[in-house]
């Protein structure tokens, strides 16, 4: 059985093994497909520390002077460049759904009382004041754009109620998942004909042209919308209205995308919420 | 120095590799990549040329009569290539640790978002992500995502969670993302080649 972390993957990639322990090794791996294997993956591991910074700088030394001798090895670092930004990208994508809640859980109420106290009510948040501590050190600047977002948000949700007749206007803001348990619900009544949502922008987004999807959990698209404007008034958000007819009560995720006519639409914001009957 | 495999240097190769001529094939290949690595890793700036002029050095030993007298044709590839290596040194008369690395040498490691001519590379990388099956995207994601300390905790975890051995682990991830290099090296070609639903239970090598 292979040791777990055999620090000779490392050693041999970086040129550390002496001749004799160098020979054995590569003995190994020409003889057992898994070894080599192994030595592949660690392979990979080793030019995404590289990339990362997270070498030290002796063996980030060593590196650089195999790669200078090797154009393979260089193509190599460039991918695992290129496959750390995309998990980045990735990662960054997926994540906002969860990230708010756990951050601003105050702050999320807050929100989802302004958005929703004259459809359902305050529900009940739960507060980890741990993580409350750890996170908020630092962010009493955000706390306060956050403040001023709250203050539009119950400006955006009077204007909404004052000719609301078979539209219902939801506020959807970057990484505020609306439905989960700590937060508030879109309700739809009977007479609910149109839902329209408006997605506020995160900060760095562009004044551009938008594309948005309407899809279930599972990935399937229901609606999609192209060539939409940003909202000029603050908060910078991109309104969008579909038939509320057709959706049944449940968990819908709006993608939000840029360029949504080219061939790689660029994902921007997920926005998440649950679509429930109103009492 | 190219010199030309003959149809029956490679059938006693391949015969000599496994009875089974398709098995045989594969072993082929898998030693084929094992010898480029090898070489690419002992700091060979062309790998794939000394690797062929290894797989060439053996078929004609064969077809000459030579028997390999190993059990394993690993280990006699193994040998063969350090010699096609040592002569190579002698040629060029520089190994990898006689290259000064003062002077012009380029940072590839700068950890930015990558220059315009990257772009294309990772359009495709994300295509190609978003290809994966959600089960599949997730652990690559959790995976290959923390740094250091971090990122051995979560590995543990996630062999533990799957059941499965820390390597048996490695191996698997190792799998995917060389479904996925292959996938974005299709897409940069022009041809987007998907990877399997749930790659990293068959997928291929790199």
């Amino acid at each position: 059985m292979k040791p777990a972390d055999d620090p000779r993957r490392a050693r041999y990639l970086l040129g550390e093994l002496t001749p004799e322990e160098q020979e054995a090794f590569e003995l190994e791996y020409f003889r057992d497909d898994e070894s080599f294997d192994l030595v592949q993956a660690a392979d990979d591991d080793l030019l995404d520390a590289y990339v990362a910074g997270t070498l030290d700088a002796e063996r980030s030394r060593r590196l650089r002077e195999h790669l200078r001798a090797s154009p393979f090895r260089r193509a190599r670092v460039e991918a695992a460049r290129a496959f750390r930004t995309a998990l980045e990208r990735a990662g960054r994508r997926a994540a906002p759904a969860r990230r708010l809640p756990r951050l601003w859980p105050s702050l999320a109420a807050g929100l989802a009382a302004a958005l929703v106290v004259s459809l359902l009510g305050l529900r009940a948040v739960r507060l980890d004041l741990q993580d409350l501590r750890r996170e908020h050190d630092g962010l009493s600047q955000h706390a306060a754009e956050q403040d001023a977002r709250v203050a539009a948000l119950e400006r955006d949700r009077a204007a909404a109620s004052e000719g609301a007749t078979g539209i219902g206007l939801f506020i959807l803001r970057p990484g505020l998942e609306r439905g989960a348990q700590e937060t508030a619900l879109v309700s739809r009544s009977d007479d609910l004909e149109w839902l329209r949502l408006r997605l506020v922008l995160p900060p760095e987004a562009p004044d551009t042209e938008y594309g948005a999807t309407l899809e279930t959990p599972d990935g399937r698209t229901l609606a999609a919308l192209h060539a939409l404007s940003v909202r000029r008034s603050p908060p910078r958000a991109v309104d969008v209205v579909w038939p509320a007819s057709g959706l049944a009560p449940g968990t819908y995720i709006v993608n939000l995308t840029h360029s949504p006519r080219a061939a790689r639409p660029e994902p921007v914001e997920s926005y998440t919420f649950r679509l429930v009957a109103a009492r | 120095m190219k010199t030309a495999l003959s149809p029956e240097g490679f059938e006693r190769l391949l015969a000599r590799l496994d009875s089974d001529r398709e098995r045989a094939g594969a072993r082929y290949e898998i030693l084929r990549r094992k010898l480029v690595r090898f070489f690419e890793w002992r700091g060979v700036p062309d790998p794939d040329e000394l690797a062929d002029e290894t797989i060439d050095r053996v078929a004609r030993r064969l077809a000459g009569g030579e028997e390999i007298a190993s059990e394993d044709p690993g280990a006699y590839f193994h040998g063969v290539a350090r010699n096609v290596l040592r002569e190579h040194w002698d040629r060029t008369q520089r190994r990898p640790g006689d290259v000064s690395i003062e002077g012009d040498l380029p940072d590839v490691s700068r950890d930015d978002e990558g220059g315009a001519d990257d772009e294309p590379r990772l359009g495709c990388f994300e295509r190609c992500l978003a290809a994966l099956s959600p089960e599949t995207r997730q652990l690559v994601l959790r995976y290959y995502t923390d740094e250091k300390r971090a990122k051995i905790d979560g590995r543990q975890q996630m062999a533990q969670a799957l059941g499965i051995g820390l390597n048996a682990l490695r191996i698997r991830m190792f799998r995917v993302r060389a479904t996925l290099v292959e996938c974005v090296r299709g897409c940069l070609g022009g041809e987007m080649k998907t990877p399997p639903p749930h790659a990293g239970s068959e997928g291929g090598r790199a």
